[in-house]
């Protein structure tokens, strides 16, 4: 019981590691909307969510840009695709 | 369909849910990809036929976006982002365009398996015991149309004309509270998917099907509404105008409000 607690609270911190990541990495793509990210993320829970989910497509990317597998391509440019469509979501987000 | 779905009371039933999704996946406002309506397609009608149990990532990715039996959703996650978008994509939705569903569709997060609930809305209005009862003929469902336009797309000028008696039609018969659905063209997979699925499951579904076509110099004007459950036509009406130079937006409202006043009345009478 006590593992399965630190497991889900290890998960939680994670999450909220990548929720951050994904905010910060934003910021920097996107500096004169930094106020109104920060604001946003501190309220919408939405928000927060795609921050993560953008930072999961690029660290996917990244993975498949080493990978040597034969789909490491396909891959490679489908994150791309999924992180700039999520900058798509995050900005209809916001706006 | 395995009307378990509707177990706990003030839940839907399920027929409403699969209703509620052909609409929701024909509604341009929701901002969703070909890709991910049919992720929602796919999680929803699991659900409704007894199958939440297969709703896993690995199935996700094999059935709906093409990986193979080696998927790894650790190193793939296209899975979760997806269904990250999915839920935003569905929350705004609800925020906006979809304010006024009956049914509510979500993906709580923690998994993929979707919630369905009534409206805060319809669920105040008729009280949640009475929402449990809304699959019966006193509290019958908004009935929807779809309305299809027949007319030639080798005349511009019927064509033209086709459009704007749709647009009447949408705005009147919105008015009378009837869900609108439009035919779309071929390219628009998904919404054409989801009115092809209604029409194989039509329930309280009803086609209008309408058309504009040129006879020398008049246009002729005919709709023609039929209960898609067993093809009766339950109303129809055609008229002539000659076509003149000039703006005819008030004959086609004239006889969109026709053709609205009688399909309200041929439903208020079954």
């Amino acid at each position: 019981m006590l593992f399965l607690y630190a497991s889900r609270k290890g998960e939680r911190v994670a999450m909220e590691q990548a929720q951050r990541r994904g905010l910060a990495r934003l910021m920097l793509r996107w500096p004169n909307r930094r106020t109104e990210l920060r604001e946003k993320f501190a309220r919408d829970p939405r928000l927060v969510e795609l921050c993560e989910a953008y930072e999961a497509a690029c660290e996917a990317a990244a993975y498949w840009a080493k990978s040597p597998a034969t789909v490491s391509k396909q891959r490679l440019e489908e994150y791309n695709a999924l992180a700039s469509a999520t900058e798509q979501d995050i900005l209809e987000r916001i706006s | 369909m395995d009307e378990s779905v509707s177990a706990h009371g003030a839940e839907p039933p399920s027929h409403e849910i699969f209703e509620s999704l052909q609409t929701l996946l024909a509604n341009d406002a929701l901002r969703l990809s070909e890709r991910n309506r049919r992720f929602l397609s796919f999680v929803v009608m699991q659900t409704i036929e007894g199958r939440s149990d297969r709703i896993k990532a690995y199935s996700i990715g094999v059935d709906v976006f093409g990986r193979d039996d080696s998927f790894d959703p650790t190193v793939d996650p296209i899975v979760r982002i997806e269904a990250t978008r999915l839920r935003s994509a569905l929350t705004a939705y609800y925020e906006g365009a979809g304010a006024g569903d009956r049914i509510r569709i979500a993906m709580p997060r923690g998994g993929y398996v979707p919630s369905f609930a009534w409206s805060p809305e319809f669920a105040a209005t008729v009280g949640a015991s009475e929402a449990a009862k809304a699959d019966q003929a006193d509290t019958a469902p908004t009935a929807t149309v779809v309305i299809h336009d027949h007319s030639g797309h080798s005349d511009p000028d019927a064509e033209l004309r086709g459009e704007l008696f749709t647009d009447a039609l949408l705005l009147l018969l919105r008015k009378a509270r009837f869900k609108t659905l439009v035919v779309p063209p071929a390219e628009r997979a998904a919404a054409s998917g989801a009115i092809q699925a209604l029409f194989a499951h039509p329930g309280e579904t009803y086609s209008l099907d309408i058309a504009v076509r040129p006879m020398a110099e008049r246009r002729r004007y005919s709709w023609r509404f039929s209960d898609l459950r067993n093809g009766e036509v339950l109303a129809s009406n055609f008229r002539e105008y000659v076509a003149r130079a000039m703006p005819c937006f008030e004959q086609i409202d004239d006889l969109a409000q026709d053709a609205t006043k009688s399909i309200t009345a041929v439903l208020a009478m079954r």
